[in-house]
């Protein structure tokens, strides 16, 4: 009988310091988000990196890598670094990086996971990929202005185009008319 | 007897302790309650794979349970896979709960579909968003997030990877259009109050005016000279005994008549 | 039916509706410039295509010039007589003044000389005033058209429906017969 419960109580040890490693490591969820509300070509378009650490150990020389998402012939990098190293993430921390990119084309595009790699310990190497945000369209310069862009100049210059034919033959009109009137009103 | 009664309450006590083991929302191994036709057992999480789980927006909400209505809620589902073969994510069940009896559903979410691939020993995140109502705001619900994959064998697996009760705030932070016009109306009650204050103070004013107005004493204006003022007969007698001007033949003929 | 003498022709040319080239001139350029204005404006505020539009371009320019100078011209017509009676008087004593100390002239001559200046001044006159009031009342009508009563309908056939549909409104109304 006691030999039976000494058992039990080793096997629970031994499973409950099994469980006990299990949950001893790093874990970090990376979130890859556009901030901007429009994608439109030749305009300013802000993606939001967020690296959370779950777990309970500090992950080290944490990198992000998502140049392969956003090629240089369809995007410019206006500021940030789409490589990025960070030294050391504690546990239940997060880090979040930003890029400004420039869409130089319209149409339909697929925004994919970026790489991220980290190290737990020293030798504890994880590959992980972030959120895709899936597909989304880029506008075109023009659809963009057709709905936000101001119109008050073009009220302007339509003004400007039509007023001198009307304002210069009413003057006109008005100079002729004063030079009259004022002939009558003299002899009266 | 004394000892092996110790014994087995410390067996007990070890399962009790490392077997709820939650440490910052990652929950390693739970099954839940759904069954399918083929098997009797019940589908449960693969050994292989460690979820996470973890709110973005509110930021909060990892610590303080509670979410705010009107606004989305956002989250990430780590996926680790710890096995030697592939696993396929195929999706993420969102769903509210009657918060006394977890299966009674009060609202299901649309499916998150990913069907991501995750190769051995690589870690994948997926996130999702949903939107509370309103309506639901000062209800305290329970959140269920369900993810089922699949490994490369086929067999099915469904982890569960939030399973509380979260309280639903009103959001404040936001323009209130209610607050906004009454305090446009107070504004414009104030300013008629003014202009009926200012009419009256400038009747009162009106007044004091007329009183002003009244007759004041200007002294003696012109040459007239104000008859009503001498007795009837004094103006007789100065008509006759004043001299009377002009030349001696209107003298004549005053005297004649 | 005597044969019109040369003064009565040119008395009869001097009373006929029709403006000389010179009005002429100012109604077409006149009548180009705001067909043209309103395009440039749906252009910017709508972001219309040119690749695309450019036929409709076309046709409502055309359409809205020449309805613009029929009714200037219906106008001037309009006008003259108002104008005529009018600076009669004014007219008189401009001419007597300036020909008071010139003795030789009869008074016939002075008369006519006051008529022909009569109606030079009202030709000049109805010509400024008709294409102020064309104008303005195109560009009102236009406007209201199309950005309050057909803002919802697509650039193109808002485009042609304001300016050509004022155009045209703008032209009934000048042959009013007042």
């Amino acid at each position: 009988m006691n030999a039976v419960l000494v058992a039990i109580f080793l096997i629970v040890g031994i499973y409950a310091a099994d469980v006990g490693t299990q949950t001893r490591d790093a874990f970090i969820l990376a979130h890859k988000s556009p901030l901007s509300l429009y994608a439109v070509e030749n305009m300013d378009l802000v993606i939001e990196y967020g690296l959370y650490n779950v777990g309970d150990k500090p992950a080290t020389k944490v990198t992000i890598d998502d140049r392969h998402s956003f090629p240089t012939q369809s995007f410019d990098i206006i500021k940030g670094l789409l490589h990025v190293n960070f030294e050391k993430i504690a546990p239940g921390t997060n880090v979040t990086h930003s890029v400004v990119l420039r869409p130089r084309a319209y149409g339909m595009f697929n925004y994919t996971s970026a790489q991220v790699t980290y190290y737990t310990g020293n030798d504890n190497l994880h590959v992980s990929y972030s959120s895709a945000p899936g597909e989304g369209y880029i506008y075109r310069q023009r659809e963009y202005d057709r709905k936000f862009a101001p119109k008050y100049t073009f009220f302007l210059t339509f003004l400007a185009l039509v007023a001198p034919t009307t304002i210069g033959s009413y003057l006109l009109f008005q100079k002729s008319k004063s030079r009259f009137d004022a002939y009558a009103k003299k002899k009266n | 007897m004394k000892l092996s009664t110790v014994f087995l309450l410390a067996a007990l006590g070890f399962c009790a302790v490392y077997a709820a083991d939650v440490v910052d929302g990652e929950v390693t191994e739970d099954s839940t309650r759904a069954t399918t036709e083929d098997d009797d057992l019940t589908i449960g999480a693969s050994p292989d794979a460690a979820l996470a789980f973890q709110f973005v927006q509110p930021a909060d909400a990892n610590t303080i349970n509670e979410v705010y209505g009107g606004s989305p809620v956002k989250f990430l589902i780590g996926f680790q896979n710890r096995g030697e073969k592939d696993f396929i994510v195929k999706f993420s069940e969102t769903s509210y709960r009657y918060p006394l009896d977890f299966n009674y559903y009060l609202q299901n979410f649309t499916r998150g579909e990913y069907n991501r691939r995750v190769a051995p020993k690589e870690e994948v995140t997926l996130d999702y968003a949903f939107f509370t109502h309103e309506s639901l705001a000062g209800r305290s619900l329970g959140l269920v997030v369900n993810v089922h994959y699949e490994d490369a064998d086929g067999k099915y697996f469904i982890n569960n990877v939030y399973n509380q009760t979260i309280t639903v705030v009103e959001d404040d932070s936001g323009f209130n259009g209610e607050t906004g016009f009454m305090f446009l109306i107070f504004v414009a009650l104030g300013i008629g109050a003014l202009y009926v204050a200012n009419q009256f103070l400038s009747k009162l004013s009106r007044k004091s005016g007329l009183q002003k107005r009244s007759t004041v004493e200007q002294g003696t204006s012109g040459n007239e000279v104000d008859y009503e003022w001498i007795p009837r007969d004094i103006i007789k007698n100065s008509e006759k005994k004043s001299p009377i001007a002009g030349s001696p033949k209107a003298r004549k003929a005053k005297k004649t008549d | 039916m005597a044969k019109l003498t040369k003064e009565e022709e040119v008395l009869l040319s001097s009373y006929s509706p029709a403006s000389s080239t010179k009005g002429n001139l100012f109604f077409y350029v006149n009548a180009l410039i705001i067909s043209l204005a309103p395009i440039y404006l749906f252009y910017g505020v709508h972001q219309m295509e040119i690749a695309d539009s450019w036929i409709v371009w076309a046709l409502s320019s055309l359409s809205t010039a020449y309805l613009l100078a029929y009714s200037c011209k219906n106008q001037k017509r309009l006008l003259k007589h108002q104008i005529v009676m009018k600076r009669g008087p004014a007219v008189d004593r401009e001419i007597n003044a300036k020909y008071a100390n010139d003795k030789k002239m009869s008074i016939k001559e002075k008369e006519e000389r006051a008529l022909f200046r009569k109606n030079e001044v009202a030709d000049s006159e109805s010509t400024y005033l008709s294409i102020f009031y064309t104008n303005t009342l195109f560009l009102t009508i236009m406007l209201i058209f199309a950005f309050f009563l057909l803002a919802n309908v697509a650039p193109i056939f808002n485009l042609l429906l304001s300016t050509s549909g004022s155009a045209a409104l703008v032209a009934f109304l000048s042959t009013a017969k007042n």
